[in-house]
């Protein structure tokens, strides 16, 4: 099972928790379109400014393969504290 | 310094005041404490803020202050520091954040809490939204705090 975490914006459109990954998801690129399959205002999420993906808690520049033993997040652009 | 140790990231009420004294008793022998207490404003841009939901991404964001914590370290010959925050929901009023330094002299604890707290409030992986008389909002970094932020890049 991979654990996805949702953040900022993208808590308003799916819950935090475990999940394996979809038939056909093999990174983060594909991950992204099927979670905008699911949701249109994903894709909008991922296309504003800050939005990051971050995997075993480092943040994603490009694609990254993944596996279902990987943490994932997504994030909207940081608020600070 | 074991800088990781000195952040904690809280979901329950915490006072200031307790902390600047337990932080006080530690850095016994310095010359210089400086501290900082952020509270929940009760109003945003005139509008009335009933409470902020704080998220915070456990692991990841102590990570990321610490990366700043040790950039302070190394600019500024600090004999302790500690940053306390809070997550979770919180109404106006409450203690959200507190920063301390301790060094030999003051212009070095005061430099280096003002650093802390401009990294704070706009690298620190927290995700804030505020609850409003008109509805929810989910708020991002404001020029102040970038300008402010962008001091320290050009010291």
């Amino acid at each position: 099972m991979a654990v996805i975490h949702y953040f900022g914006r993208f808590s308003d459109l799916a819950a935090s928790g475990d999940m394996p990954l979809p038939a056909g998801v093999t990174d983060t690129a594909t991950l992204i379109d099927w979670l905008s399959s699911e949701n249109a205002r994903f894709a909008e999420e991922m296309a504003r400014p800050g939005a990051a993906v971050v995997v075993n808690q480092e943040i994603v520049r490009g694609v990254q393969t993944l596996t279902d033993r990987d943490e994932i997040a997504f994030m909207s652009a940081l608020s600070g504290g | 310094m074991d800088v990781s140790s000195r952040i904690r990231i809280i979901e329950t009420p915490f006072a200031p005041g307790d902390e600047l004294a337990q932080f006080q008793a530690k850095a016994a022998g310095a010359g210089a404490i400086v501290s900082f207490s952020g509270l929940v404003r009760a109003a945003d841009a005139d509008r009335t803020v009933l409470g902020l939901d704080l998220q915070h991404f456990p692991g990841f964001t102590e990570k990321r202050i610490a990366a700043f914590c040790e950039t302070a370290l190394q600019r500024w010959p600090l004999q302790d520091l500690t940053i306390v925050h809070r997550v979770g929901a919180m109404v106006p009023g409450e203690p959200i954040v507190f920063v301390a330094t301790a060094a030999a002299h003051r212009r070095a604890a005061f430099e280096a809490a003002d650093y802390l707290m401009d990294y704070l409030k706009s690298e620190a992986p927290f995700w804030k939204k505020e609850r409003r008389e008109d509805g929810d909002v989910w708020i991002e970094p404001g020029a102040e705090d970038k300008r402010d932020k962008s001091r320290w890049d050009k010291a």
